[in-house]
């Protein structure tokens, strides 16, 4: 059907036209439109997905990786500040190999301000992974969404794609578009149904783990995916002429055959040339056009192929490059048309250790050597650590087979043994049991911190339910795509969202509070060893008045953020706080916490051997003084309400501190002083109020 | 490329193979020793240690007094001493492990 459309209409038709399922955007101009409209789109039917509601544009691309980990099609738009602000998790979606795809409506990075069309915001991301398709036009923009979703889904490709206009000059001008037709739409791009990241309680994955010498494996993988992607992306645009009559590729040249000069660009300054071209052609000047339309992956043979007789070329840049002498996408083309008398061979060595011998190995192959070649060093494959991450499983699910999985039976950890925690580590012991409680309807999501760093190395894993980490500040939301795409799959599972303090009191709080605002049934678990562990003890907003860290040597100033105030500030939630040494109790808020309908905030006091400076052999008897001395007091909050539920005879603070090293500074009026803290928080709780 | 390689996106599709490689009671510098006869099977230690390294097991009524109501598993054990410092019963004793 032919409409009139603005550029952002076209990119919320793509979004319809390709039946995505979850979608989450953060307001940025010129790309408002884009995702409001699609609001008024589901709103009227006209597309069955969910329109998640974020804080931020870290929040966007943390449900959108989220959802997509557990098999739903996603999608956001945005520019600018907004991408920049995204960028942690664009390496997390194309490392997961999560085909999301962005929207982006370039505009200028500031500062300064600028509200053109600058193509920096995403050229500055040319290495993170993504295909970026660069558009000439509002047709190309909706066009090349619903292709991006084929290209990216491919088993080949497999990765995220930014599908790139113009801010302003595209996304607020009206043009004449032709809106496929639905149904035409639906036959050529199936439904995502991926093999390799999804969620599923009965064939538990862990994702997200370190990964030590097989890194650059995974880079080589990353690579070879693009470069594959050339292919698909061909095949892909001839399927859609057939289907759709418009033809697509990854350059397109106009006029250059016999062109004597050609102008290479990208976006809709090739509408102006195309015409431009026409005129000078009439006037006798041999010129031609070569639009790029395919940034990443870059097709440097096309480019070469059509520049190749060319006396002269003029590369027009929106994004340039300060200290490289060229523009972005210059940069690129006198990469693939360099001429130089000497072959430009390229070793990639990634983050590999080279010694002497590695360089005695690489002149060698070089000097035998006359061609151009490009190649990984020693990245490949190790059947040993293929076997391990469990290829065999996944080559039976793609050709379609049963697989037999080992599960969780009742009474048995959700975690092996073989952790590499430290020993007596109360965090560990803690999440066994938390565990324990939902077994093998657990979908867990973790970020950051001790518990992901010895839980797996890659291709071990002690999980033995679905593990997915996601960044430090991203979980919340990860967790929030995640829950919203169970739901739609309809999978019965319990979201399990373990973090640290460090991840819930600060760096993810923001995530987190939009995750409670917005109300998704997860289970948020902290376990509180009350510093920055893993990274080998700093403060967090968690550490207690005057204990020392790494990052307070003198001890900590100023007061512990109250947490459990700040999550009850969200509306309906269940929160309770809780100790390892009443593991009873434990289990009982976390039973309730599962059988909830709602958000729940557990809070569960960890301590750490090193962190804390005690022998490993008392770490359940500090947990039980904390309690005892009411330095963590044991409580449930519901509707509002304050409930102490566990209270053994009072001692005096200093039993607890005494046996810590982080406190062995304190005098005896600091001791004094934090008691009358305690016993006025306590007065307060038991009040039934936190200030 | 060789028949056998990653799952793209670094995902681990199998389950609790750590186990497999990570003996992690190479560790221990201390060892918990139980005294059987002391030990009332309560399952406090396996309830604490962190590891998951202590089973209860099924005991008779009529067994011998003493019959071992608990199994340390020494191959993952790290030697915390959590399971000594807290068994009601000072059950458990931590040793100095052999060089
Ligand atoms: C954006 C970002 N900044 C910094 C880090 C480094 N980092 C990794 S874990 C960690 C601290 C984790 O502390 P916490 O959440 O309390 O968990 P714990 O290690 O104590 O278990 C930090 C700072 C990171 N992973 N990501
Ligand atoms: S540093 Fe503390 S929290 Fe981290 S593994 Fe060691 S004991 Fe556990
Ligand atoms: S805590 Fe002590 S008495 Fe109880 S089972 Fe363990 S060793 Fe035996
Ligand atoms: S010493 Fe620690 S790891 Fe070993 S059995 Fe006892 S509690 Fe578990």
């Amino acid at each position: 059907m032919q409409m009139f459309l603005s550029g952002n209409q076209c990119i919320s038709q793509g979004a319809r036209l390709s039946r995505v399922e979850v979608v989450a955007a953060y307001p940025i101009t010129p790309a408002t439109p884009a995702s409001e409209e699609l609001h008024e789109i589901v709103a009227r039917g006209e597309l069955d997905a969910d329109i998640i509601n974020v804080e931020s544009e870290i929040g966007a691309m943390g449900v959108c990786t989220g959802a997509t980990a557990a098999g739903c099609r996603s999608f956001s738009c945005t520019c600018s500040q907004g991408l920049a602000l995204m960028r942690e998790m664009l390496w997390a979606a194309s490392g997961m190999a999560l085909p999301v795809v962005l929207a982006i409506d370039s505009r200028e990075i500031g500062l300064p301000q600028g509200l053109l069309s600058d193509h920096s915001d995403a050229l500055s991301e040319r290495d993170a992974s993504f295909l970026q398709f660069m558009c000439e036009d509002g047709q190309e923009i909706i066009d090349s969404i619903i292709m991006a979703y084929k290209i990216g889904e491919n088993e080949k490709v497999l990765l995220p794609s930014f599908v790139v206009s113009e801010g302003h000059r595209m996304s607020h001008s009206f043009e004449l578009v032709e809106v496929p037709d639905r149904e035409e739409v639906d036959k050529f791009l199936p439904k995502y149904d991926p093999k390799h990241v999804f969620v599923d309680p009965a064939y538990p994955m862990t994702q997200g783990t370190g990964v030590m010498p097989q890194y650059p494996t995974f880079k080589m993988q990353q690579y070879r995916a693009m470069q594959e992607a050339k292919q698909v992306i061909r095949d892909v645009c001839r399927e859609f002429k057939e289907r759709f009559g418009r033809s697509y590729d990854l350059v397109q040249a106009y006029r250059t055959e016999d062109a004597e000069v050609i102008v290479v660009a990208m976006g809709s300054v090739a509408s102006v040339l195309r015409e431009k071209v026409d005129e000078y052609r009439e006037n006798g000047i041999k010129v031609g056009l070569l639009k790029i339309r395919v940034f990443r992956p870059f097709p440097e043979n096309e480019v070469r192929e059509a520049l190749s007789s060319a006396k002269k070329v003029l590369v027009i840049d929106r994004a340039c490059s300060p200290g490289s002498k060229y523009g972005v996408s210059c940069i690129e083309v006198r990469s693939a048309l360099q001429k130089a008398q000497a072959t430009i061979s390229n070793i990639i060595i990634s983050g590999k250790d080279i010694g002497t011998q590695d360089i005695d190995e690489i002149f060698d192959n070089w000097f035998n050597r006359e061609d151009d070649f490009v190649e990984w060093y020693k990245a490949g494959y190790d059947e040993r650590v293929s076997k391990l991450c469990g290829w065999d499983n996944y080559q039976k699910l793609l050709s379609g087979q049963p697989v037999e999985r080992e599960m969780v039976k009742e009474g048995e950890s959700c975690l092996s043994k073989g952790v590499m925690s430290c020993a007596g580590c109360i965090s560990l012991g803690v999440i066994r049991q938390v565990l324990n409680v939902f077994g093998d309807r657990a979908v867990v999501v973790n970020n950051s911190g001790c518990l992901s760093a010895v839980g797996a190395l890659y291709p071990l894993t002690a999980w033995r339910v679905s593990h997915f980490f996601f960044s430090y500040s991203h979980a919340g939301a990860a967790a929030s795509g995640m829950e919203v795409a169970l739901k739609r799959k309809g999978i019965d599972a319990d979201l399990v969202l373990v973090a640290g303090d460090g991840a819930l009191f600060d760096i993810g709080l923001q995530t987190f509070s939009a995750a409670l605002e917005r109300g998704h049934r997860i289970v948020y678990v902290c376990y509180d060893n009350q510093a920055y562990m893993n990274t080998g003890v700093q403060r967090s907003g968690s550490t207690p008045y005057l204990a020392r860290t790494k990052t307070t040597p003198d001890g900590r100033t100023g007061h512990t953020k109250n947490l459990e105030q700040i999550v009850a500030a969200h509306g309906d939630v269940y929160i309770a706080t809780a100790s390892p040494a009443y593991p009873d109790d434990m289990r009982k808020k976390l039973r309730k916490a599962k059988s909830l309908n709602k958000p729940s905030f557990i809070h569960i006091i960890c301590p750490c051997p090193p962190g804390w400076e005690y022998d490993p052999a008392v770490g359940i008897e500090i947990a039980r003084l904390a309690v005892e001395t009411r330095s963590f007091v044991l409580y449930e909050y519901e509707d509002g309400n304050i409930t102490i539920n566990k209270l053994p005879k009072k001692k005096p603070v200093e039993e607890y501190l005494m046996k810590q090293g982080r406190f062995s500074h304190l005098s005896e009026a600091q001791i004094a002083e934090i008691q009358e803290e305690l016993d006025e928080n306590f007065n307060r709780l038991t009040a039934g109020r936190w200030s | 490329m060789g028949s056998q390689e990653y799952i793209r996106g670094a995902g681990i599709h199998s389950a609790g193979t750590i186990a497999l490689v990570n003996k992690t009671g190479t560790w221990k510098l201390l060892e918990p020793v139980v005294d059987n006869i002391k030990c009332i099977g309560c399952k406090i230690c396996s309830e604490y240690c962190p590891d998951d390294c202590i089973e209860r097991l099924a005991v008779d009524k009529s067994a011998p007094p003493d019959a071992p109501r608990i199994v340390i598993d020494m191959e993952y054990c790290k030697g915390c001493g959590i399971c000594a410092h807290e068994c009601p019963k000072d059950a458990i004793i931590m040793v100095k492990v052999e060089a």
